[in-house]
């Protein structure tokens, strides 16, 4: 990975952290890209749809109608959005 | 106000109409926070809580915390009950459902065009076009009909956004089997004979002034049927909250301009009267125009406006009284300060000479430093944050909809007059020393009648927006009153005032129940406008006579004291009444006071002419339909 992606990849990081804290209301709270609903208590539907809509205005994305429903890891939430930004 | 709900209600009004989906799931979490802090408040400081259910025809999950924190903002602690995905028609077929048996006092059913039952085929005549919308419409009335009977709701319904998609190219919108062309008449018609519970909300509107493009999210209607995009959901949530707000007496009353670079370009006492950009054909002097005819609009129906700037008083008002391309002139503006204090000091000194309380202004000033100032110190006043351009100023005061009002009654257009002529009075006022032959100077005559169906709005309205002489600020729905016109242990009245200035309108009205031998008032409001007249002294009177009339034995009424009423703490004091109790109960104490016996009233003299033949013919109404020993109904049983 050359040094350009890196830095975009820690920015959309701390970004994505900073979206997950505010949504699950814990200022403290690390995220590692293998997590999933599983990993992190609260997340159920209704917050997976409030973290596509944050991430969406955050990043000033739209998730196609596939993504929205399918994406379940936090790794895949940043290929996705780096996806989207660099494209 | 402590600083916790400063601190709050500041947070809160950073939001605007545009604030996005993410912002408001914010804000909402602060109201929670806010709450959790304070479990011992049933409402928070300077709020008003009320229930609101939402149902539809898609998730409406989402729409909690946009309207939360949106009806938060409009001074609402509401609790929020969401409808299942599609179950709107059961929610409302079923009496035992959850949403009608939370008895919400708003009920919102936010309908898509998916909703549409019936759409009509390229062969259908416009004759068939027209009875199937019909049908529609007369279905979701019927829908409205029976949730009014099981809880006595208001409801607001969403008029159909209309897609963009156009199979059918330009036929769409003028063919009537076009869907475009469906759609708007099925607009058309759920306005019409609209019942008074009812209010619609334009959401064709706001989709188009959103941008359709934006308002309908296919993918996020794909993947879990949100209604719209969730920046839209958002300016949606808003909308109802401003109709909330209306019903509920939130919207405000008053809005107050800045001159300088606000109401007309450049600054009067830097460049003369003669140089101020305000007239066609100067780019920026259209801008203040068309301000200042939106102003102008706003006033006609029922909005008073005020003047607020830091200028030389005269100067500043003969530009309203010369200046041949000024709109609005000074009859138009009910409160003028123009001096070298600060503007919340200014702010004041309206509030108070129109008598209206500081949290039903809003204050348009170009000056950034001059809005920030006002937040500080007077954090119940709305500033909108206006950009220098005065191109936008329309816009955005358009788009925070402040002064929004399902209905304009004919109290409404007659307002600013009537502060005009208030005005008048407090001239005439002064000029006399003694307060009686002032009173007597003014004419003044009063009708007492029962309230019916056609004061009935009225009357709500006075209930809900009176906050000063409000004995119990206890806030009523058309439904709840409705059904106490026919029965015969209520009394209502409503009083209309008028005097040599002109004609108030109904400006007080109380409410009563008999209870065994026993009148009980339990609320009575009088307008702030008509305040120390004798009005209230005339209409105790009359209900005293009433009650005899009847062979009641005792009055009784309560005083709930709250932030604004204090006015009349001492008012059945005044008639020789003495208290009972004090009852504490969760929200706030209780005093209740007692006339017995009749004999024991004290009544005031007064100088007003009162016609009480209607509430004579209502006293012999009530009295010979009512069983005097079980206060049952003669002729009209009730229904249970």
């Amino acid at each position: 990975m050359n040094q350009e992606s890196l830095s975009m990849n820690a920015d959309v990081h701390s970004r994505l952290t900073e979206i997950f804290r505010e949504n699950f209301e814990d200022d403290a709270l690390v995220i590692e890209d293998s997590f999933t609903a599983k990993d992190i208590s609260g997340w159920d539907s209704l917050m997976q749809v409030n973290l596509v809509v944050s991430i969406e205005e955050e990043f000033d994305v739209r998730f196609t109608t596939d993504e929205i429903a399918s994406i379940s890891c936090i790794g895949e939430m940043k290929s996705a959005i780096v996806a989207k930004q660099t494209c | 106000m402590d600083a916790d709900a400063a601190k709050l209600f500041g947070d809160l009004s950073a939001l605007s109409p545009e604030s996005s989906y993410r912002d408001l799931l914010k804000a909402a979490r602060k109201v929670r926070a806010a709450r959790s802090q304070h479990p011992e408040q049933d409402v928070l400081p300077g709020m008003v809580a009320t229930p609101v259910a939402i149902i539809g025809n898609s998730t409406l999950t989402f729409a909690r915390d946009p309207l939360t924190a949106h009806l938060a903002a409009r001074g609402i602690q509401a609790s929020v009950m969401i409808g299942q995905y599609d179950g709107y028609m059961a929610e409302i077929m079923d009496p035992a459902s959850e949403i009608l048996s939370s008895k919400p006092s708003f009920l919102i059913i936010h309908l898509n065009h998916h909703a549409v039952s019936e759409t009509p085929s390229l062969d259908s005549t416009a004759e068939e076009c027209h009875e199937m919308a019909q049908r529609q419409v007369s279905f979701w009335r019927q829908l409205w009909h029976t949730a009014h009977q099981a809880c006595g709701c208001n409801i607001i319904q969403t008029n159909i956004a209309i897609p963009i998609e156009r199979a059918n190219g330009v036929c769409e919108s003028s063919q009537p089997f076009g869907a475009i062309h469906y759609l708007r008449s099925i607009n058309q018609l759920l306005t019409e004979s609209l019942p008074p519970y009812v209010t619609i909300c334009d959401a064709e509107h706001l989709s188009g002034a959103i941008g359709k493009r934006h308002w309908f999210d296919l993918p996020h209607w794909y993947a879990s049927r949100q209604p719209v995009h969730f920046d839209a959901l958002a300016q949606l949530a808003d909308s109802f909250s401003a109709i909330i707000a209306g019903k509920l007496g939130r919207s405000k009353k008053c809005l107050v301009l800045d001159l300088d670079n606000t109401l007309w370009g450049g600054v009067l006492g830097d460049v003369g009267q003669e140089n101020l950009r305000v007239q066609r054909g100067d780019s920026v002097g259209e801008a203040h125009l068309d301000f200042q005819a939106y102003c102008r609009r706003l006033k006609q129906r029922g909005v008073l406006l005020a003047v607020c700037s830091k200028n030389e008083e005269a100067l500043a008002k003969r530009v309203f009284e010369s200046h041949p391309d000024m709109l609005l002139r000074l009859d138009d503006i009910s409160a003028f300060v123009a001096n070298w204090d600060d503007k919340a000091t200014n702010l004041r000194k309206i509030a108070s000479q129109l008598n209206i309380g500081l949290d039903s202004l809003v204050f348009v000033d170009d000056h950034p430093a001059e809005r920030e100032l006002v937040r500080q110190l007077l954090p119940m006043v709305m500033v909108p944050e206006v950009p220098s351009d005065p191109a936008s100023y329309v816009r955005i005061l358009d788009r925070h909809a402040y002064f929004e009002t399902s209905e304009l009654s004919s109290e409404d257009l007659l307002r600013a007059q009537q502060y005009n002529q208030q005005r008048d009075r407090q001239q005439a006022e002064s000029s006399f020393t003694d307060l009686n032959d002032f009173l007597v100077s003014l004419q003044q005559s009063c009708v007492l009648s029962r309230v019916d169906e056609q004061s009935l709005p009225r009357v709500v309205q006075l209930l809900n927006k009176t906050n000063q002489f409000n004995l119990t600020t206890r806030r009523h729905t058309l439904g709840d009153l409705e059904d106490r016109l026919s029965d015969c242990n209520s009394v209502l009245v409503s009083v209309r005032h008028q005097d040599r200035f002109g004609d108030n309108g109904i400006i007080a009205t109380l409410v009563a129940r008999i209870e065994a031998n026993e009148l009980v008032i339990e609320d009575w409001v009088m307008s702030c406008r008509v305040f120390k007249r004798g009005i209230e002294d005339c209409l105790f009177g009359e209900l005293v006579s009433l009650a005899g009339q009847l062979n009641l034995s005792s009055i009784r009424g309560i005083y709930r004291p709250s932030e604004r009423n204090q006015i009349v703490a001492a008012l059945y004091l005044r008639y020789g009444m003495t208290t009972v109790a004090s009852l504490s109960g969760q929200l706030q104490e209780e005093q209740v006071w007692r006339l017995e016996p009749l004999s024991q009233a004290v009544l005031p003299s007064h100088t007003l002419r009162c016609d009480s033949q209607s509430m004579m013919t209502y006293a012999r109404k009530l009295g010979s339909s009512r069983d005097p020993v079980t206060g049952e109904n003669y002729h009209e049983p009730r229904v249970a």
